[in-house]
């Protein structure tokens, strides 16, 4: 678990920007760029997608990165599993390391059920957006739909499961300034909803603000954390690096 | 209501009767008003089932929409199979084994390299099973979500450790799926050679389906 940030080169800095409480927002994430997310007002329930730019039928698939972990909660030194074997995001920073893998997103009537109605004829701009919508809105400009929405992760979100199977939410357990650090280890188009988590019962719609800023990372070490966490994630490795191979250019890797 | 149609299905004849071999695809439709039994004929064999509205197959089987309906990662008597719209799609209306996984997913040749051997590639497994069932209809990997894992036992321990561990489904362990809306149940009878989600035996399951009177 890393508690401080590393500082980072201004000339390493591609984008810096802020999504507002209740945005969505999406990106291409080269191989070997990272995107850091800092939760700098201690939101709860920050939905995210991912799929391989090149192929974007294969995404993030929840089952398969809690299966091949053998764990359904992540922690700094996993990675996020691909339905191909293959390994789309690295977690090389997480201060927080409570994330929810199960809950998925919310829709209008979830927030409805909470919220009341937020329509954009009373609130305008302020309207409450839903994760659902937001997918659809955001997948839309890369020609994507509803066939492309999978289990989504919840970043920043306090979802475990008891004893018996029960689902256990805290939704005022994430302290400000938390943060978590995705190495993309393909080209990963990442696709972000900032609403509340779908467990939530506060009937305010006070979603915060989150950071978003991605930098060119380090070349991958041998002994990589991420690398070496388990036989399983070097193999992962191994399938990625070979699949990277095709797009490799002037000998290069890209 | 439960109970009453649990009680008229032992009176009526199926109006589908087959068993599937172990590690074949299958699919069919399940009409508004009908029950899909499966019996998980010799013991811990995992079902690997999805979901899709029939007359809309946009519309599919969600895992969080269910687990969060019901608040519990387990399925079982009562559970709504909740879809990516929010409508229920079937709901179990018994069952003798009492704990079904809605976590693990589908094996696939590809995360069986990370997970066991990188030379596991060529191993059949139900990810292969649904491409197919999924060609032969004219869907694709697109349509491939996180499926119901029946029969199956992933137990989920505080630290959020989750293990593949041995089944705890007797021969004979029976659920039965009233079908709310009409409903395209794909299954794959899993053909997983490598843990223990079947015992490492892979056997055959009976499908019925029934029209209560």
């Amino acid at each position: 678990m890393s508690t401080l940030m590393k500082p980072l080169l201004p000339e390493t800095i591609l984008f810096d920007e802020v999504l507002p409480g209740g945005g969505r927002w999406s990106k291409i994430v080269r191989k070997g760029q990272v995107l850091r997310i800092v939760n700098t007002e201690g939101t709860s329930g920050l939905s995210a997608l991912f799929y391989n730019v090149h192929e974007r039928t294969e995404r993030y698939n929840a089952a398969d990165t809690v299966k091949i972990q053998y764990n359904a909660y992540l922690k700094q030194g996993n990675a996020l599993y691909s339905d191909m074997g293959r390994i789309l995001m690295s977690i090389v920073a997480d201060s927080y390391e409570t994330h929810d893998t199960v809950c998925g997103y919310t829709m209008a009537s979830d927030i409805e059920a909470h919220c009341g109605l937020g329509n954009y004829q009373t609130k305008r701009n302020c309207y409450y957006k839903n994760d659902f919508d937001n997918f659809l809105v955001e997948l839309g400009k890369y020609g994507m739909g509803r066939r492309d929405i999978m289990p989504c992760l919840n970043l920043f979100s306090d979802a475990k499961i008891g004893e018996h199977g029960e689902l256990i939410f805290r939704e005022e357990s994430v302290p400000a300034g938390s943060f978590i650090e995705l190495r993309a280890e393909m080209d990963v188009l990442v696709i972000l909803s900032n609403t509340v988590h779908v467990l939530s019962t506060d009937t305010s719609y006070n979603v915060k603000p989150v950071a978003l800023i991605v930098y060119q990372g380090d070349e991958v070490a041998s002994d990589d954390p991420c690398v070496i966490d388990s036989e399983r994630s070097e193999r992962a490795f191994v399938n990625t690096r070979n699949y990277m191979k095709q797009f490799a250019q002037g000998g290069r890797n890209v | 209501m439960s109970e009453m149609i649990t009680v008229n299905l032992t009176l009526t004849e199926p109006i589908y009767d087959e068993t599937i071999p172990a590690g074949e695809p299958w699919y069919k439709v399940v009409k508004a008003g009908e029950v899909l039994r499966i019996v998980d004929l010799e013991g811990c064999q995992a079902v690997d089932t999805l979901f899709y509205n029939a007359n809309d197959v946009t519309e599919r089987y969600s895992a969080p929409q269910t687990i969060v309906r019901q608040k519990n990662i387990f399925v079982e008597t009562g559970t709504e199979l909740v879809s990516n719209l929010g409508n229920t799609m079937m709901k179990v209306i018994s069952d003798t084994c009492g704990r079904h996984d809605t976590l693990g997913g589908a094996c696939s040749a590809e995360s069986n390299t990370v997970r066991y051997a990188l030379d596991k590639l060529d191993m059949h497994s139900c990810r292969d099973n649904y491409l197919l069932a999924l060609g032969q209809m004219g869907m694709d990997k697109r349509d491939l979500v996180s499926n119901i894992n029946f029969f199956m036992n992933v137990p989920v321990e505080a630290d959020g450790k989750l293990a593949i561990v041995d089944g705890i489904s007797a021969p004979g362990s029976t659920l039965e799926l009233f079908a709310v809306m009409d409903t395209l149940v794909l299954i794959s009878n899993c053909p997983q050679l490598n843990n223990p989600c079947n015992a490492f035996n892979p056997s055959p399951v009976r499908l019925s389906i029934y029209k209560p009177v």
